[in-house]
């Protein structure tokens, strides 16, 4: 089995697990506890149009990003 | 030619960024929390000489329990350095093969490439549900995007899932180049994806999801010629590709007023390109109002069945040939800083402020092929 083959199978069976441990009954928070939860630094959100204007030039220098639609630009701005 | 654009460029983005800032006191104001505005710059510059500047301007408006509006426009300039070779000669090839670029008439190799493009996207979220809508235009692009997502909080807040579909359909009309012009095309991307986020304890979430797209119509570059048996012809790419990926991220509150976030991508296609991106992000409070976050991001990606650095054929292999390095077998690296300055003595002098965000950012990549680009990036946000 090459080594790409070898850790793409590692990588499917750790994300298997993630989305297991997602699913199960973890302990529940209680809101009181989400303080440091719902800190800037903390939210998933915050990074969201972070993330879009990365992907937009990305898109434009990796095979593999992006190319979701919507980013228009297929010619001379690549 | 170009120091002049870069002046106009410079005076444009400050005019609009004091013109942003002044506008923000002056507005008439409803309750708090209900209006965002934000303004942004990215400039990026590649070892190549290309530089791309971009605009942001957004605007966000609750209107009702649970009823968001959201606008945002952007600005694009691309200027693509000139390429001081006669059109037609081996030297003016190579570097439309690199920049991607058309030559229309015999000066403009001797010119810089530029380009603009505008885009406008709108989005309504109601409840659990929201809707977008998104349309750019350049001179050879004209591209519009539906999208719709949901998303619930389950099991007391403890689980989010979301879910979202978009269509896209772009229409491609090349601009004519070394004396042809290619004709016309279209193309169309189905996108759908699943996330769920999970808290795991009071400093820990843990978020993954799956994405797959399905892309049809041109998808290579009209202007970009690629060596195959010996000539310079045009590249051409498979009029169809599945695509898909799944991710995960770790974020994690650590003792000392910062968080770490750790995330994993893998993606396959049926172009045989697969590829691993690996990020951390480390954000840590200086002062309650001053922020420093440093990334790391490496990527790695296999080539497509169809990508050679040497074809022997005209043909390509089954027909296909291309002159792009993104389908190629490469690494990357990338790594950055970003400062995000929240000054809360404007938020207590005016108090119809809610938020006032200043941000600064500086991010170097490079990749296997010694590709290297800067970006920088400044704004600021404010909401009402």
């Amino acid at each position: 089995m090459s080594r790409r083959r070898a850790l793409r199978s590692a990588a499917q069976a750790a994300l298997a697990f993630m989305l297991l441990l997602v699913g199960a009954g973890c302990a529940t928070v209680r809101p009181y506890e989400k303080e440091h939860l719902a800190d800037p630094i903390m939210v998933s959100a915050a990074d969201t149009g972070v993330q879009m204007r990365e992907m937009k030039w990305l898109d434009a220098r990796e095979g593999s990003t992006g190319g979701v639609g919507g980013a228009g630009g297929g010619c001379a701005c690549k | 030619m170009r120091l002049q654009v870069k002046r106009d460029l410079a005076r444009f983005v400050a005019v609009s960024g004091w013109l942003c800032l002044a506008a923000a006191p002056a507005r008439a104001l409803p309750s708090p929390d209900d209006e965002t505005a934000g303004y942004l710059v990215h400039f990026f510059s590649d070892v190549n000489g290309v530089d791309v500047v971009s605009m942001f301007v957004d605007y966000g408006l609750a209107t009702g329990p649970g009823l968001k509006a959201s606008l945002e426009w952007s600005h694009d300039i691309v200027i693509i350095p000139a390429i001081d070779a006669p059109r037609g000669s081996a030297e003016a090839v190579d570097a439309i093969t690199t920049a991607s670029r058309p030559i229309t008439d015999a000066d403009q190799p001797y010119e810089d490439y530029i380009k603009t493009r505008n885009a406008l996207q709108g989005s309504v979220a109601w409840k659990d549900v929201q809707s977008g809508y998104y349309v750019s235009s350049e001179s050879d692009y004209f591209a519009q995007m539906l999208s719709l997502g949901w998303d619930r909080d389950l099991k007391g807040d403890n689980l989010n899932l979301a879910a979202g579909l978009s269509y896209g359909w772009d229409s491609i009309e090349p601009l004519a180049d070394d004396g042809a012009t290619a004709a016309p095309a279209t193309r169309s991307t189905l996108h759908g994806s699943l996330v769920a986020t999970r808290i795991l304890d009071p400093r820990t979430t843990l978020r993954v999801g799956a994405e797959f797209d399905r892309v049809s119509g041109q998808q290579h570059d009209p202007y970009r010629s690629v060596n195959a048996g010996g000539a310079i012809v045009r590249e051409r790419h498979p009029d169809e590709r599945l695509r898909r990926d799944i991710f995960v991220r770790a974020s994690r509150w650590l003792g000392n007023r910062s968080s770490l976030k750790a995330d994993y991508r893998l993606y396959g296609d049926d172009w045989d390109v697969s590829s691993s991106t690996w990020g951390l992000r480390l954000a840590q409070y200086v002062t309650d109002d001053l922020v420093i976050a440093y990334r790391y991001r490496y990527y790695t990606q296999s080539a497509a069945w169809f990508y050679s650095d040497d074809y022997d054929l005209t043909d390509g292999i089954d027909g296909y040939r291309t002159g792009d390095y993104r389908l190629g077998d490469f690494g990357a690296h990338l790594f950055g800083g970003r400062i995000t300055w929240t000054p809360s003595a404007l938020t207590r002098r005016w108090n119809f402020l809610h938020d006032v965000q200043v941000v600064l950012g500086y991010e170097r990549y490079f990749n296997s092929y010694n590709f290297t680009a800067s970006i920088y990036e400044t704004g600021v946000s404010v909401s009402f």
